[in-house]
């Protein structure tokens, strides 16, 4: 706003230069002739500045009337960088899979080819993300800077104010109208990946987030997992529209959590009005679970009321646990790992493995829980562990890579290669493409506002 | 200083001057129109610099009220800006 009292002022003030220069009894043609221009100049900056807000209605209208969307386009721009994350994440794993197994090296470069240009679609989405972010959040700076330019006097900054003009009003238009302009590419919407990524932070009953593990889905008679949690986020894709099930999947142990037989497909839909979304954000809340890392899982029944974790490393772990009744604790561990010491409040427990009370197996590994009952009150947890360093603590990559390749299901396989394609031809091309014929039109347009030969007044 | 505050002075200087220099044309014009030299060129250029004169105090005096009026308009199809200032004249 005070951009643009500048600006009326500047105007204000290129007219009365006009006046003065009229006035100068210098009978010189190419000095008089300065002032009908800048008479002129005033005038139409003072009208644009007065009709701007009139402007900025007429291409939102017409925006409107073309089906552009800000909110829309901006989600949908998320929801294409986070597929193009899922897909470069899922086909990392596969390289990383065939490269250790040593298996046809060939197919280990074709995948590396596709991921570049994956690559590439991404760097071109985040260019246009970036640019319709700094173009929507500061529109009007844009405006008014626009206008002042234009309205110092004598034509100074004239064209650079109508560009800046210009290139605000074209990509506040153009830029949500993407989507439309994508559909008229040969490739549909039609054809991308069906179903739509869920994502969420993963916390215990203490709202404590868990940074590590895996997670489960489950729904039919199908089981899908396990899918890892990295930094307290999940992703996955979900193709599935009936009532499932998420787990928390760690050390032969399915802890429950807040989604349990629920359609995730509805739970996204509330979240969002209207539109199936392609990201959605669910957070999950696992029942049971105190804490998770590298293959040891604290867990407790019934769940104490408050729990801080103040060490948690595979060497080493202090725990503070406080209950108004007695509850049982579990500590999972996977055969990696060999208890050196174990002690509550000081009291160091001896023949810890006596209290072993079951043993289980996940996917590939085995391990055992070890169950202590602990009296109402305060206490302090410590155990000290061994490790041993060569045998693995998590599931193997190819038990990974088989739930990410489920969850997409077999059905959609050539879609993810339709996906590839499009992600080739439509985001790298396509984005570029737009980007500059937005900058054409807006070059264009700038030339009609500073050049106004045509509009000038006859005076 | 504030450049609005700067931009405003500006003007009501620009103004108080370019009226002065339209009495001193004026008169200038009116002098070489007047004055007993023969040459037609001569007269001419007295005769563009009264006529000049006479638009610039034109401009000077209904600029004000054009801009008022535009101001007006527009406020009355919605939009709010301060008043434009009313340069003194001498």
């Amino acid at each position: 706003m005070y951009l643009i009292i500048v600006a009326y002022y500047l105007a204000i003030l290129t007219f009365y230069i006009g006046v003065l220069i009229y006035s100068l009894p210098i009978p010189v043609t190419s000095l008089k002739r300065w002032a009908p221009r800048l008479i002129a100049d005033a005038f139409f900056v003072m009208v644009l500045l007065f009709s701007i807000s009139s402007i900025v209605t007429l291409s939102n209208i017409i925006q409107h009337t073309l089906g552009g969307d800000w909110n829309s386009f901006l989600s949908y721009t998320k929801a294409s960088i986070a597929g193009r994350v899922y897909v470069l994440m899922m086909l990392g794993l596969l390289r990383d899979l065939l490269s250790k197994i040593g298996f046809l090296s060939g197919i280990t470069r074709l995948v590396s080819m596709i991921m570049n240009s994956i690559v590439a679609s991404l760097y071109m989405l985040l260019v246009m993300y970036t640019l319709s972010v700094v173009v929507k959040t500061s529109f009007w700076t844009f405006i008014a800077l626009g206008l002042a330019l234009m309205a110092i006097p004598f034509r100074i900054a004239r064209s650079a104010g109508a560009f800046l003009l210009a290139f605000a009003l074209v990509f506040n238009t153009a830029l949500p109208l993407y989507m439309q302009f994508v559909k008229m590419l040969i490739f549909s919407e039609a054809s991308s990946l069906s179903g739509f990524i869920v994502y969420g932070s993963v916390v215990n009953m203490n709202n404590k987030s868990i940074s590590h593990g895996f997670i489960g889905l489950e729904y039919g008679n199908k089981y899908i997992a396990p899918i890892p949690v990295y930094s307290s986020i999940y992703t996955m894709l979900v193709n599935y529209e009936g009532n499932a099930t998420l787990y928390f999947d760690v050390c032969g142990h399915m802890f429950f959590t807040n989604i349990t037989n629920a359609s995730i497909h509805n739970l996204c839909r509330n979240t969002y009005s209207g539109t199936t979304p392609l990201l959605c954000k669910l957070n999950l809340k696992v029942m049971g679970l105190i804490d998770y890392n590298e293959g040891i899982a604290l867990h407790a029944f019934p769940f104490p009321s408050s729990v801080n974790v103040s060490l948690f490393t595979p060497k080493y772990i202090e725990v503070y646990l406080e209950s108004q009744q007695d509850f049982d604790l579990y500590i999972s561990l996977v055969d990696a790992y060999n208890i050196k010491s174990l002690s509550i409040d000081s009291n160091t427990i001896e023949n810890v493995d006596d209290y072993i009370k079951y043993r289980w197996r996940w996917f590939d590994l085995y391990g055992r829980s070890y169950v202590l009952k602990i009296p109402a009150g305060m206490h302090k947890l410590s155990v000290s562990l061994d490790k041993d360093e060569n045998a693995e603590v998590e599931p193997s990559e190819s038990y990974i890579y088989m739930a990410q390749s489920q969850a997409m299901n077999s059905g959609n396989i050539p879609n993810i290669f339709d996906e590839i394609i499009r992600a080739i031809y439509i985001d790298i091309v396509g984005v570029a493409l737009y980007i500059t014929i937005l900058f054409s039109v807006s070059i264009g347009f700038a030339k009609v506002l500073g050049g106004y030969a045509k509009l000038r007044m006859i005076i | 200083m504030d450049i609005i505050a700067l931009i405003k002075d500006i003007i009501s200087k620009t103004v108080v001057v370019s009226w002065l220099l339209f009495f001193l044309t004026w008169l200038i014009g009116w002098a070489i129109k007047g004055a007993p030299i023969p040459m037609g060129k001569v007269r001419r250029i007295g005769q563009g610099l009264v006529e000049d004169a006479v638009w610039g105090a034109f401009w000077v005096a209904i600029g004000t009220t054009i801009f008022w009026l535009i101001t007006y308009v527009s406020a009355y199809i919605g939009n709010a800006l301060p008043p434009p200032p009313s340069p003194q004249l001498p």
